[in-house]
């Protein structure tokens, strides 16, 4: 809510300022959601791209080039699984004592 | 767990008005491949560590404080939020990371078990539909059948999608379609569960959508509107399959779409300089009930933007659902925008405009691509009326004896016309969408 809200306050675009057409979650290691985005489908979209990410750069495994600070970016409907190419995807990981 | 390793990731998608596109907005009906869509970024890493993170902030001007007028009236939010990783570390310093993932885990067997429950109130059985659609986006006019089959069966367990294929000019190419959608959709017109049930990737364990004929992949060189179109229908296939099951949870055919893009050439101070909308109707419709008359299409902007806020920005004298619309009529929303000033309008050619080809890729041209093209724009135009063949040496003389003079004074015309012309000119839809000219000046 907080990161939605975040989002919301600076937007000028329509898109984002009115129409919302954007979300912010929170997702386990392996890409799974948990909290909810307010636009649905993408759900599904958030998995797709984390694993993807996992795939790409060495998973969960010792010798994984994810690291603290990294962002990730997508909007390539194929490859990262996006809804369209008008929809941009940035992922960060989140790790314990940071 | 100890301190250090991988609890989360968050993530944020936004819809951007124009990522660089061969027509304003990047959404081209016209497009048919992605790669004229705009900017493509497969899943690459944009911040290496936060060193990279602090110079990309530094030179972003969306994190000046004087960017824009949103960031005069709101506070610069902290830096944690801007890094993007939300509460989460705040949650693991407090409780520990072992609490943070348990809680996690917790938290998506809570939502399986809620979808488990809500699959065991359907009855048993199989349900079949089928829907078409116009094309497969780059051969026109020969309808591509969707046929679906769902299946309950082990209650609670699997919720099976037996058989989806294409037919047509392509038979047995899966129908470029997101698994991941569906699962989703699937499940949020499941039987209302507990109040506390949210759509989480859980359900995912527990509703599983699995295709008998080939995986529902979207594959080159679909383009992605018309990606979008499948998925549309396709979704709308499947409810009404589901219907079968729940018909207190039927829902009217989502009909189609109408999309409206308006663009500044000149940037307005503190305004937005474009405005792009896909509308649909009928969504909410069911049994005994109306649907919305006027509202954004799924895949698209979810809460539409209120007419409210559209008049203000665009006059709009008329604005009402056509008769019929909903289902299966194009173009839904009947409206007309008059300009407070003098414009110049560049139509986009409609989806289904004769003249659409298929353009080269990024593998560029190949041997004999051209008149593969060629081939097809005059099959295009011949079915619709206007090829050479069908209108005769008439037209055939008209177009031999335009020279470029002729042109050139035809043009100067035009612009004596628009010098004179009053300011205020309306725009009709059906101006908007009228597919056989490509192109337009308004302001006589």
């Amino acid at each position: 809510m907080k990161c939605t809200t975040i989002s919301i306050a600076p937007a000028t675009r329509p898109s984002s300022a009115r129409s919302r057409d954007f979300s912010c979650v929170i997702l386990d290691r392996n890409g799974r959601l948990i909290v909810a985005p307010p636009m649905f489908f993408h759900a599904p979209v958030y998995r797709h791209l984390v694993g993807r990410i996992l795939e790409l750069y060495g998973g969960l495994a010792d010798g994984s080039r994810i690291k603290d600070g990294d962002v990730f970016v997508s909007n390539h409907p194929y490859a990262g699984g996006l809804p369209h190419v008008s929809d941009m995807a940035f992922v960060a990981p989140v790790y314990a004592g940071r | 767990m100890p301190a250090g390793e991988l609890v989360a990731f968050s993530g944020t998608i936004a819809h951007k008005a124009d990522v660089g596109a061969r027509v304003a907005g990047s959404t081209s009906a016209n497009a048919t491949e992605m790669f004229q869509e705009g900017l493509l970024l497969p899943a690459i890493k944009i911040v290496d560590g936060a060193r990279r993170a602090d110079r990309y902030r530094a030179h972003h001007p969306r994190q000046q404080p004087t960017a824009g007028p949103g960031w005069r009236r709101h506070p610069r939010p902290d830096r944690s939020d801007a890094d993007g990783r939300g509460a989460s570390p705040e949650l693991c310093s407090r409780f520990g990371a072992a609490t943070v993932t348990d809680a996690f885990a917790a938290i998506l067997k809570g939502a399986a078990d809620e979808l488990r429950a809500a699959i065991a109130k359907l009855p048993e059985g199989e349900a079949s539909a089928e829907g078409l659609l116009d094309s497969d986006g780059v051969v026109l006019d020969q309808p591509i059948k969707l046929a679906v089959t769902v299946a309950i069966k082990e209650w609670g367990r699997e919720l099976r999608l037996l058989e989806q294929r294409s037919a047509g000019p392509r038979p047995g190419q899966p129908a470029p379609v997101d698994g991941g959608s569906l699962r989703v959709l699937l499940a949020h017109r499941l039987p209302r569960p507990e109040p506390a049930f949210q759509r989480r990737h859980a359900r995912r364990g527990a509703a599983h959508l699995r295709a008998a004929h080939g995986r529902p992949t979207p594959r080159r060189p679909h383009p992605v509107s018309n990606y979008q179109m499948v998925n549309l229908k396709l979704v709308d296939v499947i409810l009404e399959a589901l219907a079968h099951f729940h018909p207190a949870r039927a829902i009217a055919n989502a009909g189609s779409s109408s999309a409206l893009t308006i663009a500044w050439a000149k940037g307005r101070p503190g305004q937005s300089n474009m405005q792009y909308e896909i509308m649909g109707s009928a969504y909410g419709g069911g049994m005994g009930h109306d649907g919305a008359s006027a509202t954004a299409t799924h895949l698209s902007n979810l809460h539409i933007t209120p007419i409210e806020i559209l008049e203000s920005e665009f006059p709009l004298p008329h604005h009402a659902l056509r008769p019929g619309a909903g289902f299966r009529r194009r173009r839904p929303v009947a409206r007309r925008t008059e300009p407070r000033a003098r414009i110049r309008a560049a139509r986009g050619r409609d989806r289904h405009s004769p003249l659409r080809q298929e353009p080269f890729s990024t593998q560029g041209r190949r041997r004999g691509q051209g008149r593969a093209r060629r081939a097809l724009r005059d099959q295009a135009r011949h079915r619709a009326g206007i090829c050479d063949a069908v209108i005769g040496p008439l037209r055939a003389e008209r177009r031999a004896s335009a020279s470029c003079c002729r042109a050139r004074e035809a043009a100067a015309a035009a612009s004596r016309r628009r010098a004179t012309a009053p300011h205020s000119t309306a725009i009709s839809p059906r101006d908007i969408s009228r597919p056989r000219r490509r192109r337009k000046e308004y302001g006589r």
